[in-house]
């Protein structure tokens, strides 16, 4: 059963008598100035958090009724035209690479484009925007692009057809077109294959279970770290971008959103995550 | 979950989509008894295919030592292992499928291979792990000891269990024939596809980062000529075509005739329910408990039929064909008094004319014209 949020939550509880847990209130202060993308920003510990519980995701197949994370700590400000959130949650290991058999951390925000919609990434005519961090792209970032040479220090490769140079033959050693015939995703244009990212953040939109869609204009920000057993995350976006599918927010506004995590390292990727079931937030007025 | 008709295991079975049987089907069959394992179709497969980066460990094709190597390593074992009990009750599989066996929750019975087990992409398969100092080291006829090389592709399953397991339907099944692949734009590295083909033909892309697979060679198909890896076998062990739909025979097809007319060629692993469209005719030195449990039902039989090829015309001439041509042979026409076959393509034109028996050629020692001694004269 897919839950859906309702605004009038009460008659359905008294009809079925059951215990529907509170919907959380994530209270979202106006600041002043530059919204912060840095998640060691030390304005951070004045802004109200809320600690959500993690659900396992049992909506679509495959399911994962065991989620790794337990807890989402959420915190979210905003300046008149940008919002941030800061989302923070331990985590054992630091999984930011894509070995054969291993995956990386991930959280990612969800608001409904317009009116409310379905948890399990909105339904067909009710879009949800999400905006995805992503360990592994942090980290092409931060250090450099995941390539062989990082994934396997050890590897070898003799030889690749077309590209010029010598061994490792590093990535920015592919510059013949001949050679990138054979790099699919990224000569596609797929997100997850460039080797230059400039945002470790993807924004999507999403019409149901297995339809989310990078959208071709790319606005949010973000940034994460871990240390002491914990990733810090700041996921941030302008309200208003031009985008026909911007959600309606903004100062003043109250509305839905909700969160995914995934614990790379244990197997956590795609549908395979826990998620925080929608949160009413409060956008305080200011700026606007 | 529909209800799905699987025709080599004469049942209806459970499938997440809806059975559509593609136009027409990339088929092939392999003969296990001509397989010399030279690696020739890898590398073939390779050089064509994955030289990229991320695919430095990537074999689409891959030939392993039967009855210990595979690629990846225990694929077989594993899913056999994991399905539990394969009963048949005569021609019919009475047991579970892989769709059938799914946990709760899970679409597909599945699981991800380690990163250890795509590094022994056959090596050292072949070489014993210690000394062997009792008894003989081989006897004929009785074939105490036995092996055999099996050369694998992607299956392009008519019920493909990568295709069904993709949460995003990234994963596709062509209708003009039948080839699957996986959409490089719209794949996110998720690898359940990984987890789910039980024959471990689907492969992830670390730098990528998304998951790649045996694409059929499809820009070869479309201009009507066979695979990479069938027309560079040196053992001339494959033959590429297009099956038909199992209600509507043709019995001049080359794939039609082998796999639903003289039933020669079978099947790997049909129990696992993906109608898989790589068929092989056994090799007949291999203990059939062992053969039954790889190809099914049907292995006596084609067994039989393969040894008494040499007095069917049809079937001898057909084998003949085998690695004879690049194009793809749509018809075929055995002639039984010249002793010899032929092939033709789509348009009824004849590609291909082989004899049962090659003339033989003697050539002097030093060919004068050429300036060099033979060392082959045969
Ligand atoms: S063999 Fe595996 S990869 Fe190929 S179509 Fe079948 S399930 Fe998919
Ligand atoms: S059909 Fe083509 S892509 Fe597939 S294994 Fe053979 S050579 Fe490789
Ligand atoms: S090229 Fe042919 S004979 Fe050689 S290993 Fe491949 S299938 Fe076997």
């Amino acid at each position: 059963m897919r839950t859906r949020f309702q605004l009038a939550l009460g008659i359905a509880v008294l009809l079925l008598g059951t215990a529907v847990g509170e919907t959380q209130q994530l209270d979202a202060p106006f600041i002043k100035g530059m919204i912060p993308v840095d998640p060691l920003w030390n304005g951070w510990e004045g802004v109200p958090a809320i600690q959500a519980t993690i659900k396992p995701q049992d909506q679509v197949r495959p399911w994962h009724l065991a989620p790794s994370i337990k807890g989402l700590t959420i915190k979210a400000v905003h300046n008149g035209t940008w919002i941030a959130f800061l989302l923070v949650w331990k985590d054992a290991t630091r999984d930011v690479v894509m070995y054969l058999d291993k995956f990386r951390d991930a959280v990612a925000v969800m608001v409904p484009v317009k009116e409310s919609t379905d948890i399990a990434m909105g339904e067909p005519g009710r879009p949800v925007l999400q905006f995805h961090w992503k360990a592994d792209w942090q980290e092409d970032i931060d250090k450099t692009f995941q390539d062989i040479s990082q994934l396997y220090p050890n590897a070898w490769e003799d030889w690749y057809p077309f590209v010029p140079g010598e061994p490792p033959y590093d990535i920015t050693a592919w510059t013949n077109p001949e050679a990138q015939r054979y790099m699919t995703g990224w000569v596609l244009g797929n997100p997850r294959s460039q080797p230059q990212k400039r945002v470790s953040v993807e924004e999507q939109i999403a019409e149901g279970p297995g339809t989310v869609t990078t959208t071709p204009r790319q606005s949010a920000v973000g940034k994460g770290v871990y240390a002491n057993g914990e990733w810090t995350v700041v996921i941030a976006r302008p309200f208003v971008t031009g985008d026909p599918n911007d959600p309606s927010w903004g100062p003043g506004e109250e509305m839905l959103v909700a969160f995914a995590v995934w614990d790379g390292g244990k197997g956590e990727i795609g549908p395979r995550k826990g998620y925080v079931d929608w949160v009413r937030m409060n956008l305080r007025p200011g700026g606007g | 979950m529909a209800n799905v008709y699987n025709w080599q295991i004469e049942r209806q079975m459970e499938y997440p989509y809806e059975g559509a049987r593609p136009k027409r089907q990339f088929a092939a069959v392999f003969d296990l008894n001509k397989c010399i394992g030279c690696q020739t179709c890898t590398m073939a497969c390779k050089t064509t295919w994955t030289v990229g980066k991320g695919q430095e460990y990537m074999q689409w094709n891959n030939v392993e030592t039967k009855p210990y190597g595979g690629y990846p390593m225990g694929w077989d074992v594993r899913i056999l292992e994991k399905l539990g009990p394969q009963p048949w009750e005569g021609k019919k599989y009475v047991g579970k499928t892989i769709f059938e066996a799914a946990p709760r929750g899970e679409k597909v019975l599945g699981y991800l291979k380690e990163e250890l087990d795509w590094t022994h992409s056959n090596a050292g398969e072949d070489e014993a792990a210690g000394t062997l100092d009792k008894g003989a080291y081989f006897t004929m006829p009785t074939h105490d000891m036995w092996f055999f090389y099996l050369p694998r592709i992607c299956m392009h399953c008519t019920y493909p269990a990568c295709l069904a397991s993709c949460p995003r339907q990234a994963i596709y099944k062509r209708e003009e024939d039948g080839i699957v692949l996986v959409d490089q734009t719209r794949c996110r590295g998720y690898r359940e596809c990984v987890q789910a083909c039980p024959y471990g033909k689907v492969l992830f892309n670390p730098v990528l980062r998304i998951s790649q697979k045996c694409i059929g060679c499809y820009p070869a198909v479309e201009q009507g000529m066979q695979p990479r890896c069938v027309t560079t076998c040196i053992g001339k062990i494959r033959l590429m075509g297009f099956l038909s739909k199992p209600d509507e025979v043709k019995p001049h097809a080359p794939m039609d005739f082998l796999v639903y007319v003289k039933k020669v060629a079978l099947p790997l692993y049909p129990q696992v329910g993906l109608e898989g469209n790589i068929y092989y005719i056994p090799p007949v030195n291999v203990p059939r408990e062992f053969l039954r449990q790889m190809f099914g039902t049907g292995v006596d039989q084609a067994v039989e039929t393969y040894l008494k090829g040499k007095d069917d015309p049809e079937l001898l001439g057909l084998l003949h064909l085998f690695g004879d041509t690049k194009e793809i042979v749509e018809t075929f026409t055995v002639f039984p008094e010249a002793r010899e076959a032929a092939g033709f393509d789509k348009k009824g034109r004849e590609i291909v004319r082989v004899p049962f028996t090659e003339p033989d050629y003697l050539r002097p020692f030093y060919d004068d014209a050429r300036k060099v001694y033979r060392h082959n004269i045969s």
